[in-house]
């Protein structure tokens, strides 16, 4: 069974989404920014398939998340979905630069969303 | 903010400037161009202000274009006050550009933000329904262009580096769904030759406010996998136009890499069209401004009644001049009569635009129709420079598109059907236009398989139209097909049974004083008559007069003239005569109209004249000059005498006869073959 | 006459003209003006009783003999006789054409509710075209029905009647 980290501020959306994700088999792990999430992989405490975070956070947000994971040898190999209501192309850019693996636009249908994360943990 | 980098702040200061400018402008003329050019360079400012990272500013600068788009559209542009709140919110933007980072923590920054977040959020509102209620309307109604605005059309192609299964979760699915959300998209696959499940190209049709950025983005997290090439081929929506779904067609059975070109080829066929209207390209407006500008239609029709009056007017003044014995008057006329002439063309040439303008799209769609159908056509364009009112042009050109498609689909048979028929295995279509006195004819004509008298008459008893007693003539048995309702097809095809009938087709054309006839024979094809007038009747005529009455020729059909005496036709059975060591056959007015009311003059004049089939010599007794005639209907009671097809008043305040020589021709052949019998 | 009944009564006004010695009238929400019979241009081949195109204040308009309706002998033209100018609609079209005349001669004011029946005599006049009679004094005038008496298809039926007589 994969486990998934649920990165969001807010804590009701984090909750629906790792509820879905429950529903369709995976194990979930949740942190409530991008600096609660580096520190819960950091030094290999959490042990995790997939990371899915949202964008916009305080403190660190889903791009910082994400160049502090890539960019962290031990780290990198996670596979790493941003999942937001950001539709701005060059945030997008940016986040492939970074070295993003998908991008799911809120709002998203289940069925897509579940198949999105499957085919992203199974390519690695 | 006064650090930031200089290359943004001189380039977003000039754009806030010619936003104002614009906006100062639009204040005064309430012409919407204004606020178009206010919208494009703040999105330019936007754009910029998001790359060099000032969050705020593009922010902002967003809001704001909801504000003019809301102007635009016509939600808040009755708001007091608006354009005065847009120039504050503007200065609001210079202000934050210009002051410290501070600034945009001041309560007055969040102030004007909340307000301006206000009106943008009724705007969104409003637009939202507006379109759902727009969208509605447009199932019934014509597509009206100018809805069509920052709309672009694109093309892309998707080539995976591995076949993708199409079962299986693969994000481009979702990218598709997503597309799908917010352009209109026509998805096309290509599947594997060796595995049906699996699918090794795409071509993507996708038409939006959308840029090519955008979709580019789209597929950004799976470049690795697939290959994308996105072409923009058109900035406005195909998917609204004429002849699309057939290109959709025709670019499934080409290959892929013909397919861009066959795209442009039909985008371009559609810009000589648009191009009558205001040009849609986003090129360089400001060049533009100066080079055209736009009058209501109505102003025009104002204007051109005025010159025909002019002219009418002119022709007694000069009448009036030669008689005074007054060289200075005699000299004024003269200055007048040109001016009025420059006048008369300048004029002239605002309404009319030649048929070549939308016969360009017919090409395409004739032959993309035929592609998809398999049948093998020639489209053949005759009289491509007459011209035609330019609102003519465009009420007949979707009617035309339909009848052409009619007869690809209809007429046309297949190339089997055609060598069993012992026909040429290509079927050929011919689209005619040409002058006939004060109206323009424009013939389609197909060598198909004519229209079968039995299966209308069927078709119409079965629909209750006529009763199965009813002794029609075939004229009257064609008529049917105009009726709401009728349609010949026994199977109702995808290509010409979707969309308008041609009672649609029918009522077009009369709500522009038009005409249509059908003449067809069973086995050998069908000719549609459009005649439509020009709306616009000044032509250059030669005056000429025969016994007491006076006559006008198109000038543009005159070739030469002769000195011909009476007595030289007297005894002339064959209807021929020898002018310039070459006989050819004449039309003595005299005789043809009975005219003889004064005794015949010894010497006559012959004026040769190019008919649309043939070129005959006409008799009359006198060549008066030339003269710019305003042609004005002659009366329904009259329609029986189509060899006239209008008058004209002269300067002395009599009338004159406009002659429609083609018809005169026919009518001579006419009379030829019955003498004969 | 009695002012306050004349009040409640549907009156409508009537355009009395002269042809062939006879009285006739029609409506005057019809007429447009009456004119003089100008220089009429003759539009060859067509019938006799199309007397031709006159120029009204720049438009062309059609001149019709209106004793041919009535099967009488073609106007020869004097000063007397006079163009009637109507206006008509049809086919959603407004026609304007001239009707020759003998001689205008009033406008009539006249209760619509006086107007009696056409007789069903045998007369000289194709009583077809006839809407009624309306009397005045001891004399009756006969009222044109106008959008019968010159449609197109009565004058295209005239056409086709002189034909037939041509070819017996």
């Amino acid at each position: 069974m994969h486990t998934i980290l649920v990165v969001d501020d807010f804590a009701s959306i984090r909750q629906v989404v790792a509820e879905t994700l429950q529903r369709h088999g995976f194990k979930t792990e949740q942190a409530s920014d991008g600096q609660d999430a580096l520190d819960k992989l950091k030094g290999g405490a959490l042990q995790v398939d997939l990371i899915l975070s949202d964008f916009n956070m305080p403190n660190m947000d889903g791009l910082g998340l994400l160049r502090a994971v890539k960019g962290d040898p031990k780290l990198k190999k996670h596979p790493f979905i941003l999942l937001t209501s950001e539709q701005d192309t060059e945030k997008k850019r940016l986040a492939k630069e970074a070295g993003l693996d998908a991008w799911i636009q809120k709002p998203y249908k289940i069925e897509s969303f579940i198949g999105m994360i499957s085919y992203t943990i199974n390519k690695k | 903010m006064s650090k930031h980098d200089e290359v943004f702040r001189e380039e977003a200061l000039e754009q806030l400037e010619i936003a104002e400018q614009a906006l100062l402008s639009f204040e005064r003329s309430f012409d919407l161009q204004d606020i178009e050019e206010a919208f494009r360079s703040l999105h330019t400012f936007k754009g910029a202000a998001h790359i060099f990272s000032f969050k705020e500013l593009g922010d902002f600068a967003h809001l704001i274009e909801y504000v003019l788009d809301g102007i635009r559209n016509k939600v808040i542009h009755n708001e007091p006050g608006i354009t005065t709140k847009t120039l504050n919110y503007l200065d609001h933007l210079r202000k934050m550009m210009n002051e410290s980072d501070q600034f945009t923590k001041t309560k007055k920054h969040k102030q004007i933000l909340e307000e301006v977040n206000e009106i943008a959020n009724h705007v969104i509102k409003t637009l939202k329904q507006n379109n759902q209620e727009k969208e509605e309307a447009l199932l019934e109604a014509d597509i009206d262009q100018e809805d069509q605005e920052n709309i672009s059309t694109y093309y892309a192609s998707l080539n995976p580096t591995e076949p993708i299964d199409s079962g299986s979760f693969h994000p481009i699915f979702q990218i598709f769904e997503e597309l799908a959300d917010k352009t209109t998209l026509e998805i096309v696959e290509e599947r594997d030759k060796n595995n049906e499940a699996l699918i090794s190209r795409w071509d993507l049709y996708i038409s939006g406010q959308i840029t090519k950025e955008d979709i580019s983005a789209e597929f950004l997290f799976i470049e690795d996998e697939v290959t994308t090439s996105i072409h923009k081929v058109a900035n406005f929506d195909l998917f609204k136009e004429m002849g699309f779904d057939e290109l959709l067609k025709v670019l499934k059975k080409i290959p892929s890499e013909q397919k861009l070109e066959e795209i442009t080829q039909y985008v371009s066929s559609l810009k000589d069209t648009l191009d009558t209207e205001e040009s849609k390209q986003n090129t360089d407006k400001k060049q533009k401004k100066n080079s055209s500008l736009r009058v209501s239609s109505e102003k025009i029709d104002d204007l051109m009644n005025l010159v025909s009056e002019l002219v009418t007017d002119q022709a007694s003044l000069h009448l009036l001049a030669s008689q005074s014995n007054n060289s200075q008057l005699e000299a004024l006329a003269e200055n007048i009569h040109r001016h009025i002439q420059q006048l008369r063309d300048i004029s002239f040439d605002m309404t009319l635009v030649p048929v070549e303008r939308m016969t360009g799209k017919f090409h395409r769609m004739v032959r993309d129709c035929a592609l998809a159908m398999d049948k093998e056509v020639d489209f053949i364009v005759k009289g491509e420079k007459t011209e035609l009112d330019k609102t003519f042009i465009e009420t007949l050109s979707d009617p035309i598109m339909h009848m052409l498609r009619n007869c690809v689909d209809h007429g046309i048979e297949t190339p089997e059907e055609r060598i069993e028929k012992g026909k040429p295995v290509k079927g050929t279509i011919t689209f005619d236009a040409f002058y006939s006195g004060t109206k323009v004819q424009i013939d389609i004509i197909d060598d198909g398989k004519g229209l079968s008298i039995p299966a209308i008459k069927n078709k119409a008893i079965e629909k209750g139209l006529i009763t199965a007693e009813e002794a029609l003539t075939d004229q009257e048995v064609f008529q049917l097909i105009f009726i709401p309702g009728f349609s010949t097809a026994q199977n109702v095809t995808d290509v010409s049974g979707r969309g308008v009938g041609m009672d649609v087709v029918k009522k077009n054309i009369e709500s522009i004083h038009g005409s249509i006839d059908i003449h067809s024979k069973e086995g050998q094809g069908t000719t549609f008559t459009i005649k439509v007038p020009l709306t616009l009747s000044i032509i250059d005529g030669l005056l000429v007069k025969a016994d007491d009455t006076h006559f006008i020729v198109p000038l543009a059909m005159v070739h030469k003239c002769y000195e011909v005496p009476y007595n030289l036709l007297a005894n002339n059975v064959s209807k021929w005569i020898t002018v310039d060591n070459e006989p050819h056959p004449f039309i003595n007015i005299r005789k043809e109209m009975t005219l003889n009311t004064t005794p015949v003059p010894i010497k006559g004049m012959g004026i040769n004249i190019q008919g649309r089939e043939r070129s005959i010599i006409l008799i009359v007794d006198e060549i008066i000059g030339n003269y710019q005639t305003v042609l004005k209907p002659i009366s329904d009671y009259y329609k029986d005498q189509d060899f006239i097809s209008g008058a004209t008043i002269l300067g002395d305040g009599s009338i004159a006869l406009v002659l429609d020589i083609n018809k005169l021709i026919e009518q001579e052949k006419l009379t030829n073959m019955i003498d004969e019998q | 006459m009695n002012n306050e009944a004349t009040a409640t009564k549907q009156m409508k006004a009537y355009l009395t003209f002269k042809l062939n010695h006879e009285v006739f009238a029609l409506g005057v929400d019809k007429v447009v003006e009456i004119m003089e019979v100008p220089r009429v241009t003759k539009v060859p081949k067509a019938p006799d009783y199309m007397k031709g195109v006159i120029n009204l204040r720049g438009q062309v308009l059609p001149v019709i003999d209106t004793r041919i309706k009535f099967g009488l002998t073609p106007i020869e033209l004097t000063k007397d006789h006079c163009i009637i100018v109507i206006n008509m609609i049809i086919d959603e079209k407004t026609m304007y054409f001239g009707a020759l005349v003998d001689q205008v001669l009033e406008v009539l004011e006249m209760d619509e509710e006086t107007m009696l029946p056409t007789p069903n005599v045998n007369s000289k006049y194709d009583m077809r075209f006839i809407q009624g009679l309306l009397k005045e004094g001891d004399d009756f005038v006969m009222v044109l029905d106008i959008d019968h008496t010159f449609s197109i298809e009565e004058i295209e039926a005239i056409k086709e009647n002189n034909q037939e007589q041509q070819r017996d």
